[in-house]
């Protein structure tokens, strides 16, 4: 299987759910770390992570307290939302936060490749033209484009 | 009412866990249909990959379950919202309500259409439906019902539809003349109407008028 550049971060309590699901994305090429609590997460992401998969409803700091300490440390990371507690106000509150997109367990594991691979797409693409305006010198635009372009087009 | 809030909470909350444990057996027959297939010579290969399938398959029903429970669980709480998506919940009767129609040999299938706001609650459409099924068991039910949410004349309703079955005249004509016991189902004499004369398909508006 070859290999996808894609560093991955999974942050769920349900150990077995999260285990196993490293051990099928790695079975496909990506590189798959576990979190299994929102502190540890956050120690984690301070290692090169393109995208989260991260569960709401944690013991101790829940899933949104997680998107909002993510999205201020590292807001070119992609958050994906993967959580058996599905209601509407959680997922508009998680698109309001910046996650890139809301999936509810149990999820089909191509459905959920299939979101990794376009939050990481659009995180590139973010980076590129972040890139561009801070080369051009326009430095607070490159900021908000990787703050915050995707938070905008979800309210949108 | 307190007593609603607490087992709408309950619920929801045994809704997560039975979600959670959905997930769990979806990964862990996922990763064994993953190791089955990278061994070629494994004995009994296919047996145990249709095997994994039917477990896939019975998650994604008890998934749609969960989905059901949830939208119970949210009946008349802050969480309802007043509006729902109409063909979704009918995609939810026909999966909730299967047992049920079994024992009067009806068959619920959920015609798939695109999602449909109505200004109802989910319950609201729900007891209608029940009510039509309840019309159609009292007829002898043995019967296929294709049940979905659509517009007709600017009208935003659920088409009813006898597919099938031995006993598709007296329930198309039970549609037709139903006895009517309460406002709900005076309601439904009312606006349940044959919508196509050649076919067993009728119309229960589900709002006055709508945009087509």
């Amino acid at each position: 299987m070859a290999k996808e550049d894609i560093k991955i971060l999974l942050v769920d309590d349900e150990k077995q759910f999260v285990d196993t699901l490293a051990e099928r994305l790695e079975m496909r090429g990506f590189t798959a770390r576990v979190a299994y609590d929102g502190p540890q997460a956050l120690e984690m992401v301070k290692m090169p992570t393109d995208v989260i998969v991260l569960d709401l409803r944690m013991p101790g700091m829940d899933g949104f307290e997680v998107l909002k300490a993510v999205k201020k440390s590292n807001p070119d990371v992609q958050v994906i939302i993967l959580t058996g507690h599905g209601g509407d106000a959680e997922e508009k509150t998680a698109y309001r936060m910046g996650a890139y997109s809301f999936l509810r367990k149990p999820m089909d594991i191509d459905e959920l490749l299939a979101s990794i691979r376009m939050a990481y797409r659009d995180k590139v693409e973010n980076t590129m033209v972040a890139v561009a305006m801070a080369e051009a010198g326009d430095f607070d635009s490159a900021k908000d484009v990787l703050r915050e372009q995707k938070i905008l087009e979800k309210r949108q | 009412m307190p007593e609603q809030t607490s087992l709408a909470r309950l619920l929801s909350s045994a809704v997560h866990d039975l979600r959670n444990v959905l997930a769990v057996v979806r990964e862990s027959s996922g990763l064994t249909g993953d190791l089955v297939l990278i061994q070629e010579n494994i004995a009994k290969r296919d047996r145990m990959l249709g095997a994994v399938e039917e477990i896939q398959s019975q998650v994604v029903k008890g998934a749609l379950l969960a989905d059901a429970m949830d939208l119970l669980a949210q009946a008349g709480t802050e969480c309802d919202k007043g509006s729902c998506d109409a063909n979704h919940v009918c995609n939810l009767f026909c999966c909730m309500a299967q047992r049920m129609a079994r024992a009067s040999r009806i068959r619920l299938e959920h015609a798939q259409n695109q999602d449909l706001e109505v200004p109802l609650p989910p319950q609201r459409v729900l007891d209608l439906l029940v009510q039509v099924m309840d019309i159609c068991s009292k007829a002898g039910g043995n019967v296929d019902l294709k049940l979905g949410a659509d517009y007709r004349q600017n009208s935003v309703g659920i088409l009813v539809e006898v597919v099938a079955g031995d006993n598709m005249q007296a329930v198309a004509l039970a549609l037709s003349q139903s006895p009517l016991l309460n406002e709900a189902t005076r309601g439904i004499k009312n606006l349940l109407t044959p919508w196509r004369k050649a076919q067993r398909l009728y119309f229960l508006p589900l709002q006055g008028s709508g945009q087509a």
